[in-house]
């Protein structure tokens, strides 16, 4: 027998100032109260009888034993007296019930494995005694504690069948750490070492034993149980579908899809593809027994839908047997190209195919969200976004100071966007005129005699001038003037020779490449907009996603979107070393529903408290020894 | 204790304009109760007309007819009587008692009660004699002139303090030996006197005076409001008994006390005196406008209760 809430030194602490407060009430409600009256004459003239003269001393023992002893049930009720609470004799227990992806697999009976799993959790806190505390772990790609340690059986019951599997890998290292920790905590071991102490704690692992990332240290444990469920029956899973937009011709994507073979033995599947359900058609995928295999093909659309991969194969676990992904607007630079001739055009444009150029010979025709491009000969107007192809000297955004003749561009401006891979010195326009260079004004390219091309960014207004004809009959043939057309729409508009790609896959930890990325042109968010935080080591971009949703990745010169809808199931499997427990442990002398005293303290205190109320209470103690008035009162009548 | 700074409200005021004193019985020298008066006297009410005689007053003149007919005619007026009222208040330290606090404690209830009565003669033109007294008589004060007189009055009220012990026989005999002239007399008193001493009220009476016992009794007074163990102190003498209460003993308690009033009420019965018996606890209009009125008092309308 052992007090579980209060040790016995606590247990007294509480009881003696109370039992002291409660004789102090005692008397004090016995004390006389002093009242002031206007007369006496109706009250008895007589003393007060002998008992009243000594009312500081007890006048009621019994009543007073029988407060004290409800107190002193009370204040057991509360410490909760256990029969088998023993100290050393109760455990502490660590359940690792295993809520990844793998546990939604069917076993062999059908059913998904979390139902075995939650059926030997129960089966195994029927089978310890009451007085072992244990804690609740769902173990999945990221372990964490559901019931902290607990004598409470119910409440491990209701959190065991609330369990839900999960849709990532079972990291069953950290699960084995995080529960070394909890250990402990409980044992009061600091940071050390587990104490070799037998019997005093168990870390109980139940599930398939499907784990991912690093290799399993359960030795941090003095005692570790494995309760295995029957083996997964899963044949088919489609473990990653995506889709890479081809940046030389818009609406053709590259798409692959990854599927594994669970089973054990090699096998064909039949992929369906959908867009906009609508059916695509399908493919063969022949994938090796526990193998992955990859499928590639191309697609081509201009208008956005929800592409789906669809395994034609029905297994015990659908969850991973479907994969879709979003396939976004095709997105194009719109440009406006103002007094200059479709063919004069022609090589400039061909450069990008994510550009859609128009001719307009109105300036009403202009576009806000466009790309304007003056050409040369006009008188050029203002824009947002604009290029000047050799603007006159006045009545021009940009003014020019002079013109030169056949002087070579010897210089440029390595490190701007502008003159990216532009190493040309032999770009000689037969005519270029030197512009004015204002503050804030960056020099793209110069001759000996002043800079020939500029960039000019004022608040979200971007312009870039080039002091010849790009497309003029000197220049348009050289091999640098579509890269530097190029170069000048792609600085407009930032979005305009991005790669794009759609990826389905399993939650987790995520690694994208970004090579060419500064940390400043790196945004991870979640689809409800919140930033994720990620690292950047070595060229590559990593963050963690432990739930299902989707997720937007923008690098240097890439946007990714994640739809994390995959489950992750491992094909490790865990082998237990051979001090490992298996099974279910011998049923407890002391196991079941423990006996709690404290109700019945509880109602046998109330019960006390009732009955001196009835016998001592004030009503019945000055009913059975109160005075009578009568002759008071009948002196006063005869007056 | 002292008496409360503000006794009536200014709504209070205004409703007990519509009261008037009333008596019942005839005095001496005075045109007798509520009938009214068919002869010429001092007053506000034109009578008649008569020839001048010597010696008549020069200011009851009519001057306007003489103007016209060049005869003198004096101009009489309806007598109206004058009953002084009196207004005995008790002011020993058990009138300090008997309430859940200083807002219904006995005294306090008893100067806004004789603010009120004091109050309604004043409207009436009335003159009002506020008579403290204890053990023996205090200063009083008289109060006539109209309803602007009452906020003197009030502030003598508002100054009056309990202290001492109750006793009637002294007070009452200096009261007849200070107001020989018969008139209407309140008694605004718990009537607890120390060591047995009654209000004499054959005495009052056979001196002429209309005599009306206002009872006032807190809600303690009757019902004990505390139970088990006690130690009762006397407010007058200071005297300790210790007693145990409970709710038979309590009633008993009651019992005795109505025993009380009634004998009390009984002895007024007998001396053609009027009683009346107020809780504390009653809202004071109530009092005013609803016990007193049926106790008939006051009334409740001038108009139909007038005098000439």
């Amino acid at each position: 027998m052992g007090l579980l809430n209060l040790a016995l030194g606590q247990l007294l602490g509480v009881f003696l100032p109370l039992a002291g407060l409660l004789v102090a009430l005692y008397f004090y409600d016995r004390s006389r109260r002093r009242v002031l009256v206007s007369t006496l004459r109706f009250w008895p003239k007589r003393p007060a009888p002998a008992v009243r003269q000594r009312h500081k001393r007890i006048q009621h023992p019994l009543s007073l034993l029988l407060q004290l002893v409800a107190l002193s049930l009370l204040l057991l009720a509360i410490a909760d007296p256990r029969p088998d609470v023993a100290g050393a004799a109760a455990r502490q227990r660590v359940v690792l019930l295993d809520t990844s992806a793998a546990a939604a697999l069917a076993g062999g009976s059908g059913s998904p494995l979390i139902a075995e799993a939650k059926a030997l959790a129960l089966a195994y806190l029927d089978s310890i005694p009451s007085a072992d505390r244990v804690l609740l772990i769902e173990a999945d790609g990221a372990p964490s504690v559901q019931v902290p340690f607990t004598l409470d059986r119910q409440r491990l019951r209701e959190a065991i069948l609330s369990a839900e599997p999960g849709w990532t890998a079972l990291d069953l290292g950290a699960a084995f750490e995080l529960a070394a920790g909890t250990l402990r905590l409980a044992l009061d071991a600091g940071g050390e070492r587990l104490p070799d102490r037998s019997g005093t704690s168990e870390v109980v692992y139940i599930g398939p034993g499907r784990f991912s990332g690093q290799p399993v240290r359960s030795g941090n444990s003095p005692q570790v149980r494995y309760l295995e469920t029957s083996a997964p029956s899963d044949s088919l899973g489609l473990l990653a579908f995506r889709a890479i937009a081809d940046t030389a011709e818009p609406g053709k994507w590259d798409v692959a899809l990854v599927a594994r073979n669970y089973g054990g033995d090699d096998s064909r599947f039949r992929v369906d593809f959908f867009f906009d359900e609508e059916l695509l058609g399908h493919r063969e995928l022949a994938v090796s027994a526990g193998q992955d295999s990859e499928l590639r093909f191309t697609l081509r659309t201009k208008r956005p839908g929800r592409l789906v991969a669809r395994s034609a194969e029905v297994d015990a676990f659908e969850g991973n047997n479907e994969a879709a992904i979003e396939i976004p607007r095709l997105r194009r630079t719109r440009l406006q190209v103002i007094g200059g001739s479709e063919q004069a055009f022609e090589p400039l444009l061909a450069s990008g195919a994510h550009v859609d150029p128009s001719f307009v010979d109105s300036r009403d025709e202009l576009a806000d969200d466009a790309i304007h491009v003056w050409a040369s000969g006009g008188e050029p107007g203002d824009s947002r976004r604009a290029i000047y192809l050799a603007p006159p000297g006045t009545a021009s955004p940009i003014a020019a100071a002079g013109s030169v003749r056949d002087l070579p561009i010897d210089e440029w401006s390595a490190s701007h966007p502008l003159a990216r891979g532009v190493r040309d010195r032999d770009l000689m326009p037969r005519r270029a005129r030197v512009f004015e260079v204002r503050d804030g004004d960056e020099i793209i390219a110069a001759t000996s005699r002043g800079p020939v091309v500029l960039a000019r960014t004022s608040g979200d207004r971007k312009l870039v001038a080039f002091g010849f004809d790009l497309a003029g009959e000197s220049v348009r043939g050289q091999l640098a003037a579509p890269l530097l057309f190029a170069n000048a729409v792609s600085w407009l508009d930032s979005g305009a020779f991005r790669s794009e790609s759609v990826e389905a896959r399993a939650p987790g930890a995520v690694e994208i490449a970004a090579p060419n990325s500064a940390r400043k042109q790196i945004s991870v968010r979640a689809g409800s907009g919140a930033s994720v935080p990620w690292v950047l080591t070595e060229g590559s971009l990593r963050f963690y996603a432990g739930r299902r949703g989707t997720y937007r990745v923008t690098t240097a010169d890439r946007d990714v979107t994640l739809f994390l809808s995959q489950p992750q199931i491992s094909t490790l499997s865990w082998n237990p070393p051979e001090d490992v427990a298996r099974g279910l442990p011998a049923p407890s002398a002391s196991g079941g529903e423990p006996w709690l005293p404290w109700p019945w303290l509880a109602s046998l205190a109330a019960a006390i408290l009732l009955y001196d109320w009835i016998r001592f209470g004030r009503g019945r103690r000055l009913a059975s020894e109160g005075f009578s008035l009568s002759d008071v009162g009948a002196g006063e009548a005869s007056r | 204790m002292r008496a409360p700074a503000q006794l009536l409200s200014k709504e209070t005021l205004e409703r007990l304009e519509r009261l008037t004193i009333r008596w019942r019985q005839s005095f001496q020298g005075r045109i007798g109760g509520d009938i009214v008066s068919r002869y010429a006297g001092v007053g506000h009410e034109f009578l008649d007309h008569r020839h001048f005689q010597q010696g008549d007053d020069m200011r009851a003149v009519n001057w306007r007819a003489y103007m016209r007919l060049e005869r003198l005619f004096l101009k009489l007026f309806r007598s109206e009587p004058r009953i002084p009222v009196r207004i005995l208040i008790d002011t020993s330290e058990s009138m300090a008692c008997g309430g859940e606090g200083p807002a219904t404690a006995k005294f306090s209830y008893a100067c806004r009660l004789a603010a009120a009565l004091c109050y309604v003669g004043l409207v009436r033109l009335e003159t009002i004699v506020l008579q403290p007294f204890s053990d023996t008589l205090a200063e009083s004060f008289r109060a006539h002139g109209g309803r602007l007189r009452y906020a003197q009055a009030a502030k003598y009220l508002s100054g009056l303090e309990t202290g001492g012990g109750t006793a009637f026989q002294r007070p009452v005999r200096d009261y007849l030996m200070k107001y020989r002239v018969p008139g209407l007399t309140f008694v605004l008193s718990d009537f607890l006197a120390h060591g047995g001493d009654e209000l004499p009220m054959d005495h009052l009476a056979d001196e002429g005076h209309e005599v009306h016992l206002l009872h006032l009794a807190g809600p303690a007074d009757r019902e004990p409001p505390w139970r088990g163990e006690l130690e009762l102190r006397e407010a007058e003498s200071d005297a300790v008994i210790r007693i145990t209460l409970d709710d038979d003993s309590a009633g008993e308690y009651r019992d005795a006390y109505d025993q009380f009033c009634a004998s009390l009420e009984r002895r007024a019965a007998r001396s053609r005196a009027k009683y009346l018996h107020l809780s504390t606890a009653l809202p004071l209009e109530q009092a005013l406008f609803r016990q007193l009125a049926e106790a008939r008092i006051n009334a409740g309308r001038a108009m139909e209760f007038g005098r000439a």
